[in-house]
């Protein structure tokens, strides 16, 4: 154990700790107050894939963080004095997604909507945090902020229950928060942990595609279109998704493929979150209406 | 090296994955017919068969060849080898 004054600005003490995420087993060497915020941040992810090599993590006193994986080095780098934590929950989860081999990931959020799943996909910006919280908050299930874990073989979706992480913009335009317990805060960003969260996973519904551009459709609020599984697939593989890492590109290929045939594919092109989320419940609650 | 290519068809629209490329192509109606024409046939015969002129076609041939998903064979034009899912 040594201790000393860190790069961060605090007196820590160094020492380690093991964090198990359902399967995957992270070891954490570093000061006390980043595995502290790491063990609060990745409290509620599970990964359900067993046999993934574990991944360990060091974080000096002076701030330069590493990641190794079976003896490898796959990342190194110096922690900003602000917005360290986004950027190492950002590094072990972007090492959890590389070393997936059954399931697959989308960058995306993702939410529980009467007992169905639904991704929502978008450019950075595009308002993915705030129309899950905003959905949440009208009683949906929390299942991600970040990633949307995806089983092929079973068309379900899997909780990834890592907190909303909340600029100051994000609570700006989603309104009003959903239940939540603040898990961490660190770089103006508020890590809220959602009450309503799902434990289990759900099947897979809709993929729907954040579009905030203008369109002028003639339409007067923000309505789910149709959009066709293809250029969905095209739209998967240009995001942050599994497509990412080449060994597993096929597998990511048939997989989405066969996720999508399962799925209904849709666009929502709203100009606000809190007009997309409604226009999601509206629209989940029109399918699940019995039909006469 | 053998250009390795997965292809699906979703709501009647072909995806192809190049492997080599890493990337996803979506193939439009029009290139569709002329890539499904790739077989073993000369530009002019393609042209004829789709009722489009030989320049048009050989165009399309052209950017469907660097896409990697048709060969020529001297005048011939092939198909990439694609597995299906």
């Amino acid at each position: 154990m040594d201790s000393g004054a860190g790069h961060l600005g605090l007196t820590m003490i160094s020492d380690a700790s093991d964090l198990e995420l359902g399967s995957w087993r992270l070891h954490i060497r570093g000061p006390r107050t980043v595995r502290r915020a790491l063990h609060a941040v990745l409290s509620a992810v599970v990964i359900p894939e067993a046999g993934l090599p574990a991944l360990e993590m060091a974080v000096s006193a002076g701030g330069q963080a590493s990641g190794t994986i079976a003896g490898e080095e796959v990342w190194s780098f110096e922690l900003p004095k602000r917005g360290w934590l986004a950027l190492l929950t950002g590094h072990i989860v972007g090492t959890a997604m590389s070393v997936l081999r059954s399931l697959l990931f989308i960058h995306a959020a993702a939410v529980e909507i009467r007992g169905r799943g639904y991704v929502l996909v978008g450019d950075p910006g595009a308002g993915k945090t705030s129309t899950a919280a905003a959905l949440v908050r009208s009683g949906a299930g929390y299942l991600s902020d970040e990633v949307a874990l995806l089983d092929p073989k079973t068309g379900t979706l899997h909780p990834f229950a890592l907190p909303l992480a909340v600029k100051p913009w994000t609570a700006k335009a989603a309104g009003v928060l959903p239940r939540a317990r603040r898990v961490a805060s660190e770089g103006g960003v508020s890590y809220l942990l959602p009450s309503r969260r799902l434990r289990d996973a759900v099947p897979l519904d809709s993929v729907v595609l954040l579009d905030p551009t203008p369109q002028h459709t003639g339409r007067s609020e923000a309505e789910p279109v149709e959009m066709p599984r293809a250029e969905m697939l095209l739209t998967l593989s240009r995001h942050a998704s599994s497509f990412r890492y080449r060994p597993r590109l096929e597998s990511a290929f048939s997989g989405f493929v066969g996720l999508l045939r399962g799925a209904r594919c849709l666009r929502v092109n709203a100009s606000a979150p809190a007009e997309a989320a409604a226009a999601l419940g509206s629209f989940s609650a029109l399918l699940s209406r019995p039909s006469r | 090296m053998t250009p390795s290519l997965l292809a699906a068809v979703l709501d009647g629209r072909v995806v192809v994955l190049d492997t080599h490329q890493a990337r996803v192509i979506l193939l439009d109606p029009e290139n569709e017919r002329i890539w499904r024409a790739c077989s073993g046939r000369v530009t002019d015969e393609i042209a004829a068969g789709l009722g489009r002129s030989s320049t048009e076609i050989a165009g399309a041939l052209q950017n469907l060849a660097e896409a990697g998903l048709v060969t020529s064979e001297g005048p011939k034009w092939t198909q990439v080898p694609v597995t299906w899912v």
